[in-house]
């Protein structure tokens, strides 16, 4: 039987929001640095092994739920950077995907935040209706 | 740690922005300069930029690189990831001015013999600023100024919305 804040859903949130703020300071960084030459626009790559994680851990029977929650723990995000190049001083970064992917991140993390919000208030409100 | 030190890398973009719009207003404004203290036309003003920082991310994400992701997104042109402690990866600090250096190119020469700072064959050495470019750069520097202070919205935008999560 999984705990308060071990269940697979709970734990993949807070490993979301991890990432999530890891790739903000990275897209900062790369905007910071649109003018610097030679300089290569890095990324933040882990959905997909999130995702796999997840599936993983859905296919999974009740008994295995620990398990689950520590292949979640374990999904790493990388940073990488992208080769390409753009310009004639040798730097990549594109300044209009940097924006986007920064209204992007910001979305995500904000949901992710309220969706965190929401399984805590429930947690809250069972809490509560139990003690009557 | 996350969110809060991007921050600081946001301001180290903002600076980085404002001390290039300095340079280029200091370019414009002395785009006919034909005299210095130092001798010589007034020289076109650079700025140096360098990516700053330490050489990994914050050791707690350090901690997250993994190794067996290495050979995954090759097909997309990109470069492989880098291993646990973050070996190899470029800066993480945000951006530094490393100096402001004159441009060595020579200067225009213009044939007037009555101009006062004309040499012995009657060319007077003007700078060598070209004002459209300077005029580029600071759409440039203007661009990146924006970016950035999106960037530091962003990021109190998703530490006000963390906040939140418990309250409630």
């Amino acid at each position: 039987m999984s705990g308060l804040f071990t269940e697979p859903t709970y734990v993949a949130l807070c490993k979301a929001l991890d990432a999530f703020s890891l790739r903000h300071q990275v897209i900062a960084n790369n905007i910071a640095n649109v003018s610097t030459p030679g300089y290569k626009a890095q990324e933040v790559f882990f959905q997909e092994e999130l995702r796999d994680a997840l599936k993983r851990a859905e296919a999974g029977t009740a008994s295995s739920s620990n398990e689950a929650c520590e292949e979640i723990k374990n999904v790493k995000p990388l940073v990488g950077y992208d080769e390409r190049i753009y310009r004639l001083d040798s730097n990549s970064v594109d300044i209009d995907v940097e924006m986007a992917k920064l209204a992007d991140n910001t979305l995500s993390y904000n949901t992710v935040a309220q969706l965190v919000s929401a399984k805590l208030r429930l947690l809250a409100s069972v809490i509560n209706e139990g003690r009557r | 740690m996350g969110i809060i030190s991007s921050l600081s890398i946001s301001g180290s973009g903002l600076t980085a922005c404002r001390v290039q719009m300095d340079v280029i207003a200091n370019n414009i404004a002395n785009a006919n300069t034909t005299r210095t203290p130092e001798g010589g036309p007034y020289r076109r003003q650079e700025v140096i930029l360098e990516a700053a920082g330490p050489t990994t991310w914050p050791l707690t994400f350090a901690a997250l690189l993994s190794r067996s992701f290495a050979t995954r997104g090759a097909g997309r042109g990109k470069s492989p990831r880098y291993g646990e402690t973050g070996e190899g990866l470029p800066s993480a600090g945000g951006v530094v001015v490393r100096g402001i250096i004159s441009n060595p190119s020579p200067p225009k020469l213009v044939y007037d013999p009555s101009h006062p700072d004309a040499n012995a064959q009657g060319y007077v050495a003007f700078p060598n600023v070209e004002v459209i470019k300077e005029m580029v750069d600071m759409i440039v520097a203007t661009r990146a100024y924006e970016a950035n202070v999106q960037a530091i919205n962003s990021a109190k935008s998703m530490v006000t919305s963390a906040l939140e999560i418990g309250r409630g």
